[in-house]
């Protein structure tokens, strides 16, 4: 790819991010009740090996609402963020006040991700008339450097597109990250996409 | 004899410590049970390798790997639960492994236990978890991390350990001398401005500089040390 056609593929690819994760901060803002504030999206395309470094708290436990994504583009998604947001999260859509994430906010936060992961994806997939299908989310707790390890075992190839687009709702100490991995074998149809579209 | 141990990690050096800590014990145990809830397996492993540990005498006990990775080949003599959650899941296959003949127990980490269970919980399972390690004579770790460690969760569990250990961040002294170079010209560039810096004036020669505002030319040495001393300071800071 020549280093124009590279970054109006990146440009592409920031307004598709910028237009799922506009569809899935509404779906989390009718959830919540609350005004939820986007970052500008990140792309980069690099080696699996250097994306820790893309991570925003790769020294901190993390939970995580993960789903790998297959169709026509394959790799993972995941929502990821600090324990105590998620346990904010969850209190604040269950209106509870737990300190922990118990069986049932672990459901609750299952269902978020399930909405959050559907409304990015169907989004991104109907824009580019893409068929995109992502499995059940699991719900995960790790390290933040290790997202990228839980990530990898879905994709095929050593160099990845990572999405990644920061996500709070402010006055409720909640924040995260809206993460999509794709390996670069998927490069091919989304520029073919993208060219359709823009045609 | 059975040592029990809980070592409070910070997140800076969490891996590396860990890494060290799990080249300490397969040094000492033919066998040793890892309880594994916050990389995949794999990565794991892959840095365990890569630190020449031999990975024949570890038991894996995994939390992380089932859910991310439905592709994932088993290793031997090792266990994969579908989350970290469940404490009795959780203590079933440590008790298996234990009585597969690990002779020696790493619980990393007992700070994801409690994202999903109170305080009271945790307590109760790691005073069980170290009853029977005490009966059988077996030694553990407990990691911790630093920053997802809360001083009264610390001071209530602390009592179960034989030992507690806070272990300190390892200083880069690596990047010091980088620092200390990287201020020291640019103290240097920064006082050669200043000399020269009549010379931009109208009327002014750059080349060569015709006026200079130091006679002593000393300074840059002492000026550039001084510099370069402040400068390394601040780029560790930062």
């Amino acid at each position: 790819m020549n280093p124009l056609t590279y970054m109006r593929f990146k440009d592409a690819l920031k307004e598709i991010g910028n237009m799922g994760s506009g569809k899935a901060s509404a779906a989390l803002s009718r959830l919540t009740g609350k005004t939820v504030m986007l970052d500008a999206p990140n792309i980069h395309i690099t080696s699996l090996a250097r994306i820790t470094r893309y991570i925003s708290a790769p020294k901190k436990l993390i939970v995580g609402i993960f789903s790998p994504v297959d169709d026509h583009i394959s790799g993972a998604m995941i929502t990821a963020m600090p324990v105590e947001s998620a346990v904010n999260l969850s209190n604040l859509v269950s209106k509870k006040k737990n300190k922990v994430l118990k069986t049932k906010d672990k459901e609750t936060l299952l269902k978020i991700g399930q909405l959050l992961i559907k409304s990015y994806l169907q989004e991104m997939a109907h824009f580019l008339k893409l068929k995109v299908r992502h499995s059940r989310p699991k719900l995960i707790s790790a390290f933040g450097s290790s997202i990228p390890g839980l990530m990898a075992s879905n994709i095929k190839n050593k160099e990845v597109i990572l999405l990644k687009i920061r996500f709070n709702i402010p006055t409720t100490e909640i924040k995260g990250d809206f993460i999509l991995l794709l390996g670069t074998d998927n490069l091919d149809n989304l520029v073919s996409a993208i060219k359709d579209k823009l045609k | 004899m059975s040592q029990i141990s809980l070592v409070v990690i910070p997140n800076k050096d969490y891996m590396n410590k860990v890494i060290r800590i799990s080249r300490q014990y397969a040094a000492a145990y033919s066998s040793i049970c890892y309880v594994n809830m916050n990389r995949t397996l794999d990565s794991l492993t892959t840095k365990l390798q890569y630190a020449n540990i031999d990975l024949q005498k570890f038991m894996f006990v995994d939390t992380i790997t089932r859910p991310t990775n439905p592709h994932f080949v088993e290793l031997p003599n090792s266990i994969y639960l579908d989350d970290a959650s469940s404490l009795t899941h959780l203590s079933a296959a440590i008790n298996k492994t234990l009585s597969q003949g690990a002779k020696a127990l790493i619980f990393d980490s007992i700070s994801t236990l409690f994202i999903y269970n109170e305080i009271r919980h945790v307590s109760v399972f790691a005073q069980n978890l170290i009853g029977s390690l005490r009966k059988s004579g077996k030694s553990a770790i407990f990691t911790m991390i630093e920053d997802e460690t809360k001083q009264d969760v610390l001071t209530g569990l602390s009592r179960y350990f034989d030992k507690v250990i806070q272990l300190k961040p390892t200083p880069n002294l690596a990047a010091i001398p980088v620092f200390f170079i990287i201020s020291y010209l640019a103290a240097i560039l920064a006082l050669y401005f200043f000399d020269i810096h009549w010379n931009f004036y109208p009327g002014g020669q750059l080349f060569p500089p015709e006026k200079h505002v130091f006679e002593d030319r000393s300074i840059y040495l002492w000026g550039g040390a001084i510099g370069a001393f402040i400068g390394t300071i601040f780029l560790k800071i930062i």
